[in-house]
């Protein structure tokens, strides 16, 4: 098991090793995208073009440049180009509105998506499965950015139920104010996997229902209750559980970026995608590592898990 | 004011709790009379004190007066930082007259031209407190220079500025600058006389912050200035706020602020801050309303909204080392061909149609009326354009038209690209990425024939608009002569002008101005408009003061209690 685990976890810095070469790469040889220039302002001259390229290290080659940039991204003083920020301090102050955003509507996406997929797996094929499966239907079908918008401005302008976006800290704000801004963003993420999660744990179901030990489980006199609880909801669950690590380690990342935008949570997925606009690479490779690490280590978390609890994957 | 939107949103739950959902309806309508009846309450006129809140669609790219080099940057640092002369503060040409801020007088200048000599003000105190001396306006100067900010280049002109520059250490000396602490007397000695040196004197770059001030970007921790307002709990990225400062004179032409406080929060949303000015939540927006909002802004709240001219033009250039354009005929034809009116409307209407290059508000703008390509508010002279065209054997010619693909540089490369098609070109738009457009174009293996150009003043001198037209700017890359207009009476005028005082010079500027025009070295066609959209609780007519270099001037904001 030991050997697994140590085999996963190589795997895991060279799948980051990989994509930060890869990024770096990719918005190193964009056509002009000598970040000296843009840093020189709108009144350039090729003397503060120079200085700045010297001073910065662009003038370097590009492996040097590679090094000193993941050196700095790992001893935290990676600075933007852009504004001279420091990167990673960025990503700190982003993450709590990122961590609140991802946290609440996974667990909301999670907990409804199951209920609704039992719900539907139950009364498969009658009409509260049809009517359901057109509702989820609906959902996954609705763009995070039009729903979001649509919901912002009819009950946060409109109707002034919810706040008009933004985002509320505890520390100023207090506990209320901080759910109340955060409820709406919540529930338009959570739409689109509901309806997902509903999809695969009715299908999931629907597959296990029908296993041999299900019947002996009937056989032996279980209440139907019992039954579709602990024998079928359970077995069903690990291809869910494991969609819903890989989705939140992704949000978790800065993925969200279209329900920070919409919402305007100036969370690390928004700030994403305002670096790659501005192709500011420092923050670029910072977010996507942060990203990929999520990803990757969630990732690495399940196959663990699976390997725990299934010996045969540790042979494989 | 209504109830706040958490009870609001309580009452909603409670009562869909119950079932009764429409009710949750009701109360919201409920609270948007409330709100509209504080409104009413509060047009009962505004008065000096108190706080307003204010929004931008992004943080400053640095709350650093050496770094500083946007238009949220500014409109805040000139309400925290002064140089050694400033633009008073008032709306139209009166924004534009330097005033001496720092110093007693307007500097001395030589007679040479080279050397420009003033005094300090006495008993100048920070807003902490500390006195300003007279050595604090070099180390300024250095920060910006050692800090690599986008202004350096233009204290190049200063003696020794150049290579202090280049040495990049902090603890040498600009030789051109001296200063006595003691009679607070400052002398800077320029390589060549220069007519615009007061005007990049007075840019935020050589805003006087104290001399131990470290020579790092100080965004986090702003240095004190000498402003109306000092800053207080910023939060990077996210907003700050602006307190008054006890410390700060009198100065002829800075009027006391009015408000005690102004919050700055940043919200990327532009349609939320709309909605927010209209529900009197935010008293004043940086950014114009978004297309799809200013109809409405425009009809319903026309009392609260006005748009102003910038100094600012918005043109095509046209190579001229590059076939066709190359042709005077040719260049002529496509001015001849642009619908200025169109264009507009590509702006959302935020677009003032001109035909001169240099913007109403500066100085040597003199309106070229006839235009010789005809009124900018009528309709074009395709047919015309088209024959000149055929006349000068071009038809059927592959044209490249160049933009990025941010608003508005796409809509109207496009347009442009169009426009050419129907005075018989094979015109294809080529959309570079924004963030590398204007080095790609200004790189002169780039070849770039025809595209999309645009310039806001960074000091309303003319010299500011004329070296994108000047042949002496010409360089191999990061040229700011997008067109290489290389016309030798134009650097020869643009070379005079550039070494006397303004108000010699600025006749020659409107000659070049005409000039660039006849001869077609560039198509202008308009200066963009921005705009002030404030809550009911800012007395519009008498708190909203645009200036021409920083905006709203922001000391000048009241509002209602």
């Amino acid at each position: 098991m030991a050997a697994f685990v140590i085999r996963r976890l190589l795997g895991m810095v060279l799948v980051l090793f990989a994509v930060s070469v890869l990024v770096f790469l990719i918005f190193t040889v964009i056509p002009n995208g000598d970040p000296a220039y843009r840093m020189a302002g709108k009144n350039v001259t090729p003397q503060v073009v120079e200085q700045i390229r010297k001073e910065w290290g662009f003038d370097q080659n590009l492996f040097v440049q590679y090094t000193t940039t993941m050196k700095k991204l790992f001893s935290g003083n990676l600075i933007s180009y852009e504004n001279r920020v420091n990167v990673v301090e960025e990503i700190i102050r982003g993450l709590p509105r990122t961590f609140a955003l991802a946290i609440g509507a996974a667990l909301i996406w999670f907990v409804v998506g199951v209920a609704v997929g039992l719900f539907t797996a139950v009364r498969a094929g009658r009409w509260p499965d049809r009517v359901v499966t057109v509702i989820a239907l609906v959902g996954i079908s609705m763009p995070v950015f039009w729903l979001g918008a649509l919901a912002s401005y009819y009950l946060g302008y409109k109707a002034n139920i919810f706040p008009n976006g933004g985002y509320a800290e505890i520390a100023d704000e207090g506990f209320l104010s901080w759910l109340h801004h955060l409820l709406l963003p919540w529930l338009v993420l959570a739409t689109l996997f509901i309806g997902v999660y509903s999809r695969v744990v009715r299908s999931s179901m629907l597959d296990t229902i029908n296993e041999d030990y299900v019947r002996t489980a009937r056989a032996k006199g279980l209440s139907e209750r019992r039954v579709l609880i602990r024998h079928v909801l359970r077995n069903s669950l690990i291809p869910v559980v494991t969609l819903w690590g890989l989705d939140f380690g992704a949000i978790l990342g800065g993925g969200a970026i279209l329900t920070e935008t919409v919402f305007d949570l100036q969370g690390i997925g928004q700030y994403f995608a305002e670096s790659i606009k501005r192709l500011d690479v420092p923050p670029v490779m910072a977010v996507t590592m942060f990203g990929a690490f999520f990803i990757v280590a969630f990732n690495t978390f399940v196959d663990i898990v699976y390997a725990l609890l299934d010996p045969r994957i540790r042979l494989e | 004011m209504g109830s706040s939107p958490l009870k609001r949103f309580t009452a909603a739950a409670v009562t869909l709790g119950a079932g009764l959902a429409i009710a949750a309806c009701g109360g919201g309508e409920d609270s948007a009379e409330e709100d509209a009846a504080a409104g009413q309450e509060a047009t009962t006129g505004a008065s000096a004190g108190g706080k307003a809140m204010v929004n931008y669609t992004s943080f400053p790219d640095y709350l650093d007066p050496a770094l500083s080099y946007t238009q949220e940057g500014w409109n805040t640092l000139s309400t925290v930082y002064t140089p050694l002369v400033t633009f008073r503060r008032a709306e139209g040409a009166e924004g534009a007259e330097l005033v001496p801020a720092l110093v007693q007088e307007m500097p001395e200048v030589s007679e040479d031209g080279k050397t420009y000599s003033m005094t300090l003000r006495e008993r100048l105190e920070y807003s902490d407190g500390k006195p300003v001396k007279a050595s604090d306006f070099e180390r300024s100067l250095q920060r910006a220079l050692i800090l690599q900010s986008g202004g350096s280049s233009f204290y190049f002109d200063i003696e020794g500025a150049e290579e202090y520059f280049e040495g990049g250490k902090a603890k040498g000396d600009i030789r051109g600058i001296t200063a006595d602490d003691e009679t607070g007397e400052i002398t800077i000695k320029l390589k060549t006389p220069n007519g615009a040196f007061p005007y990049i004197l007075s840019m935020p770059f050589a805003s006087v912050v104290p001399g131990d001030t470290p020579f790092e970007n100080q965004t986090k921790n702003p240095p004190p200035g000498v402003g109306p307002y000092r800053f207080q709990n910023v939060r990077q990225g996210r907003g700050y706020e602006l307190v008054r400062n006890e410390n700060f004179p009198e100065i002829e032409g800075l009027p006391e602020p009015k408000l005690d406080r102004i919050e700055v929060e940043i919200k990327k949303n532009q349609r939320r801050q709309v909605q927010d000015v209209i529900q009197n939540k935010v008293d004043w927006i940086v950014d114009p309303p978004p297309a799809d909002q200013l109809r409405e802004v425009k009809a319903e709240y026309s009392d609260r909204y006005e748009e102003y001219v910038t100094n600012s033009t918005y043109y095509y250039f046209m190579n001229h080392r590059v076939a066709p354009f190359d042709n005077p005929e040719v260049r002529k034809a496509v001015n001849y061909a642009i619908d200025k009116r169109a264009l507009a409307r590509l702006f959302g209407g935020l677009l003032e149609p001109g035909c001169n290059f240099l913007p109403p508000g500066m100085q040597g703008y003199e309106k070229i009326d006839p235009c010789p390509y005809g009124d900018p508010n009528e309709a074009p002279q395709v047919d015309k354009a088209r024959q000149m065209i055929k006349d000068a054997g071009v038809a059927g010619d592959e044209v490249f038209v160049y933009g990025n693909g941010e608003d508005p540089s796409r809509p109207t490369t496009e347009y442009l690209a169009d426009v050419l098609n129907q005075i018989g070109f094979e015109a294809k738009p080529r959309i570079i990425e924004a963030s590398v457009y204007f080095q790609t174009v200004g790189n002169q293996k780039t070849n770039a024939q025809i595209g999309f150009a645009n310039w806001f003043q960074d000091f309303p001198h003319p010299q500011n608009f004329m070296f994108l037209v000047d042949p002496a700017s010409i360089q191999n890359t990061n040229n700011p002569n997008l067109g290489n207009v290389e016309d030798p009476e134009i650097r020869k005028a643009l070379k005079e002008a550039s070494q006397q005082p303004i108000e010699e010079a600025a006749n020659r500027y409107a000659e070049v101005d005409r000039q660039l025009i006849a001869e077609a070295h560039v198509a202008p066609y308009g200066h963009r408009k921005l705009t002030n959209f404030v809550s009911e609780r800012v007395d519009f007519e008498n708190c909203t003061v645009t200036h021409p270099v920083y905006d709203l001037d922001l000391t000048q904001l009241c509002v209602t209690e």
